[in-house]
């Protein structure tokens, strides 16, 4: 008994000395352990934060299932809707966007007038006091806003609707669950948008033009949507899938929980292949310290069970490490980047979940069942052959030496790198693979960029052909009069209305935009060029074709604001237009349908003179400006906004890089130091040692970075598809220029990687290294 | 003055109590184109004696001249130069580049040799012709021992180390590297100093060194060398 606890206490401290001697090699796998685990828990920690938050604040605020748009709603509507079976809770509103002149010209807000106190989507109140349904004079205004032009509570604001000015006091400072993301273009911007909460009796004459409603938990979301319908044939109804914060704030969630299959699977394989490489190898290189312990009778058991805590201590804590790190870093990091544009009052962190769990004692199990494989090989030999050093691996010729013109062509140096590189393929491979992954994260990273710049450029500065768009509210003359007085190249006008979209048994809220025959300024055709638009159908953007499955030739009904009858048409086409859900109407095709004159909600102009725009400014029914430059480089902000998710690619590839090829060039050059040491007593100069390493490793780098530029354009692809946005057709493409840079960038990292290593060569002890044949 | 000198040499491992004098104060010298015998017990310092002359290591004290050259007072670059132009290795256990084939092994010494001999002919002359293309993994101790010799020759050094050459050897292939070895010293004029514990080796040098706990013990000139075939093994 006293035996086997001395026996058992001298394992333990070899188990402790070896890895203290490996330190190098420990800590790798430490750290590619905590690697995987690492970007899984963070990438799932993140969608889990984003979506706790979201929910929780959803629920709390009590966010509406739908939002129902009506011309006007009488009290008895409301009540019938009331009465639908499944629905919860209804409140009816006015809501509409108001000028807040004070605050500069193109400055708005978009305000919800409740008929008595808020119940659903309920503003949470940040700063001062709530809002009741008997206060006509107070409002609570969009936090964001408020700090964008240093309002307080107490302070006044004025707000525009159709020339009549109604001054408010700030009351309250809040956030709404229904507008995460207030933005009237692409991104928000709280300087010249927002939006208000009023009572609706502080509007005299305001009709209710929208119902918010809530379901009963369970509610057949379908069914009661066509109850509605039935009840308000007129109405729009949007539901949360379609409404354009919600859908936003979910979308983000489902990309984040997208790309938990897709990075942690990559840097799982790649850890599992490193911590598989390290370890065999160091098992390798106990065989005769295995066959000692054999000879002296240890079990075979025993013996297993000190090499398995080989990968078991140094699994188990990187692989935590890497989900408590995880947990604490990835998702503030992107949950902050996040909050630059989806507004959520608190940042809440979800417990640790059981798939991150799973994922932990996944990698801790397959780094033991690793470890077990290497340990079986070298435990199946007898003693007696395991304390005889393992023969040399026999040199063998490579597959190019039978095409001798070639080899012969090679110089001596190269024809040794080759055979060198052939001789240690599991090696080489490794290494080959970890500046594969490199490459195609580096590419993907840039591939993503390059693909949603490119979609952006497409529209702004293909489609879109004119040089000034101006927005117009509902008392703009006709587009003939603007014709007529405004000086540009061209002047053309667009008649943009929201309506409701019903094919088959579904509907959905889109924008229609009815433009005059014969235009030019939006450049609809393949390749952005101009097209005659349908005479006798209709035609849409290719994201609107995507998400309701609509194709060219089916029948849809659209039905007007107000109209309480659809109109039937077929889709004649679809545009390849990358952003939008938009259905295009022909001038002519309205003018047929009799729904009142063609009244412009924006005018296109190409070069307009200076005159005209300064003309333009001071008409009174001029909302905003609008120039497609300004607008596109707006968007490439977006993508400024997340460079840093891009410069966590960049740094999970350079890292996944580091640990890689570092580890495996010092596996490298511990095992051929012998080699090294005989070129050195050869009379090799250092640097002709270094070269020839560098030399190797060059081929090896090429050859994995080149490899991996194909599955770089494939990520790209894959992660561009599970981050589908709800507005915008994003191609995968990726740049010569970014292809080049990202090789060029992971060549370079890897000839540094090497440098470092090559340092050790003049460290190389040709007596100590050449003294015994082990 | 001997093409090789020796004047004074030490060899200290450590520092203060745990300081090991591995060669202490060693003076001898040794002819062009001898055959020289270091011979020793094990631990006695005779592989460092030989690690000093090749510049693989440096002396703590003392000086080593080869020729015209000062080794003691070179540089590392300057010890390179000497080891790729005026020295030939040859070790106990081969050292030989195990994704090489025998010829290619060869040629590794003449990529660093300006006056290097045609590895062929060398390969010829060890007797191995008929092995060029095998790598040394498919080659016997001793045919790898005479492919390490080739190697070394081929860079037509003046100066043949060879440390223990026959210890991993068989005595019948050991006779024959020897027999190589002393053919070697004859054919090309060159200074070979062979390392051994083995103290039949000793009659067939053209002068034996004795060393003993890191001195010399014995320096003698032997006048008439002993055939290898006539030494009783």
């Amino acid at each position: 008994m006293v035996k086997g606890e001395r026996r058992g206490n001298a394992l333990k401290k070899k188990l402790w000395r070896d890895m203290s001697r490996s330190a190098m090699q420990f800590v790798a796998i430490v750290l590619l352990c905590a690697l995987g685990t690492w970007v899984y828990s963070g990438l799932d920690g993140t969608w889990r934060m984003i979506q706790l938050s979201s929910e929780t604040y959803f629920q709390e605020t009590n966010l509406s299932d739908f939002w129902v748009s009506v011309g006007s709603a009488s009290k008895s509507d409301v009540d019938n809707l009331r009465n639908v079976n499944g629905v919860s809770g209804v409140q009816s509103r006015f809501s509409a966007e108001m000028d807040t002149p004070d605050l500069g010209k193109n400055t708005s807000v978009l305000v919800h007038a409740y008929q008595g106190t808020p119940e659903i989507n309920i503003p949470l109140v940040r700063a001062g006091q709530g809002l009741t349904g008997s206060d006509l004079r107070g409002c609570l205004l969009d936090e964001n806003f408020a700090k964008a032009h240093n309002l307080q509570v107490g302070d006044s604001l004025k707000l525009t609707l159709n020339n009549v000015d109604r001054t408010f006091v700030i009351r309250g400072l809040v956030l709404c669950s229904e507008q995460v993301i207030t933005a009237k273009d692409v991104m928000p911007d709280p300087l010249h948008y927002g939006y208000a909460v009023v009572s609706l009796d502080a509007l005299p004459g305001m009709p209710v033009n929208e119902v918010i409603m809530t379901l009963t938990p369970g509610a057949d979301s379908a069914a009661v949507e066509k109850s509605v319908q039935a009840q308000l044939p007129q109405a729009l109804i949007v539901t949360q899938k379609t409404h354009s914060s919600t859908q936003r704030t979910r979308a983000e969630v489902a990309m984040f929980r997208n790309l938990t299959y897709v990075f942690p699977g990559l840097a799982f394989a790649v850890a599992a292949m490193i911590v598989l490489t390290t370890l065999t190898r160091m098992i390798e290189n106990q065989r005769m310290q295995i066959g000692t312990l054999k000879a002296l009778g240890y079990s075979k058991g025993k013996i297993r069970a000190h090499y398995l805590y080989y990968a078991l201590v140094p699994s188990l804590f990187g692989a935590l490490m890497g989900l408590f790190v995880g947990r604490y870093t990835l998702p503030d990091m992107l949950y902050k980047m996040e909050a630059q544009h989806y507004i959520l009052p608190e940042q809440l962190r979800p417990p640790i979940s059981l798939s991150q769990w799973g994922m932990t004692a996944l990698m801790v199990v397959l780094s033991v069942f690793i470890c077990l494989h290497a340990y079986r090989k070298a435990s199946q030999e007898e003693a007696a052959s395991l304390l005889r050093p393992k023969p040399p691996k026999a040199g063998s010729r490579v597959f190019l030496e039978r095409w001798t013109a070639a080899w012969s062509k090679l110089s001596f140096n190269t024809k040794m790198i080759v055979r060198n590189i052939a001789r240690n393929k599991g090696r080489t491979m490794v290494a080959m693979v970890g500046l594969l992954c490199c490459n195609t994260l580096i590419i993907c990273a840039m591939g993503l960029q390059d693909s949603v710049a490119a979609c952006v450029k497409d529209y702004y500065q293909g489609t879109v052909a004119y040089t000034q768009r101006v927005d117009l509210d509902s008392t703009a003359g006709t587009l003939e009069s603007y014709q007529k007085r405004l000086i540009a190249e061209r002047v053309e006008g667009v008649m943009e209305m929201r309506v409701s979209l019903r094919y088959g048994d579904s509907s959905r809220a889109v924008v229609m935009n009815v433009l005059k025959d014969g235009q030019q300024l939006l450049q609809l055709g393949q390749g952005n060029t101009v097209v005659d638009l349908p005479t006798h159908g209709i035609a849409i953007s290719r994201k609107l074709a995507d998400v309701t499955g609509i194709k060219a030739g089916d029948a849809v009904q659209i039905w007007l604001p107000g109209d309480d009858k659809g109109l039937s048409f077929t889709v004649e086409t679809v545009y390849e237009v990358n952003i939008g859900q938009t259905v295009y109407m022909g001038g002519d095709l309205w003018d047929s349908l009799h729904k009142g004159a063609f009244q412009p909600t924006a005018l296109f102009l190409k070069n307009p003179t200076a005159l005209t725009l300064h003309k333009l400014t001071e008409a009174d029914e001029v909302t905003d400006f609008k120039n497609p430059i300004d607008q596109y480089h707006n968007a490439l902000s977006v993508l400024d906004s997340t460079t840093a998710v891009f410069s966590l690619m960049y740094f999970a590839a350079l890292g996944l890089a580091f640990l890689i090829c570092y580890n495996m060039g010092l596996i490298n050059f511990t095992e051929r130091t012998r080699d090294y040491a005989t070129l050195k007593v050869l009379g090799y100069h250092q640097k002709e040692i270094r070269g020839l390493m560098m030399w190797e490793n060059n081929v090896v780098t090429v050859i994995g970075a080149g490899v991996g530029i194909w599955p770089g354009i494939l990520l790209t692809q894959v992660v561009l598809s599970s981050i589908r946005s709800e507005n915008n057709v994003f191609i995968a493409q990726v740049t010569l220029p970014s292809l080049l840079l990202a090789t060029l960038i992971t060549c370079l990292f890897s000839i540094l990687i090497e440098w470092l290593i090559t340092r050790k060569v003049p460290s190389i002890n040709m007596v100590e290294a050449l003294k015994s044949v082990e | 003055m001997s093409y090789i000198s020796f004047d004074q040499v030490s060899k200290i491992y450590g520092t203060g109590e745990s300081a090991v004098h591995a060669v202490d104060r060693v003076s001898f010298g040794i002819e062009r184109g001898e055959l020289c015998v270091v011979l020793g017990p094990s631990g006695a310092g005779k592989t460092t004696v030989l690690n000093l002359l090749g510049g693989m290591d440096k002396a703590t004290s003392g000086t080593i001249v080869v020729g015209d050259k000062t080794i003691t007072k070179m540089r590392s670059p300057q010890l390179t130069e000497y080891r790729r132009l005026d020295v030939g290795f040859v070790f106990q256990f081969y050292n030989l580049m195990p994704s090489l084939t025998a010829l290619e092994n060869v040629e590794l010494a003449r990529q660093v040799s300006p006056k290097s001999l045609d590895p062929i002919e060398i390969m010829r002359d060890v007797g191995l012709e008929h092995r060029m293309s095998n790598f040394p993994a498919q080659l016997s101790g001793g045919e790898q021992q005479r492919v390490s010799i080739a190697r070394a020759l081929c860079k037509n050094p003046s100066l043949l180390l060879c440390d223990e050459p026959t210890g991993a050897l068989d005595s019948k292939t050991g006779e024959q590297v020897l027999e190589l070895l002393a053919r070697v010293s004859k054919t090309y004029r060159t200074t070979v100093v062979i390392i051994t514990h083995n103290a039949n080796v000793a009659p067939m040098g053209d002068r034996v060194i004795r060393v003993r706990n890191g001195t010399i013990a014995e320096n003698t000139v032997n006048p008439n060398p002993t055939k290898v075939e006539d030494i009783a093994w």
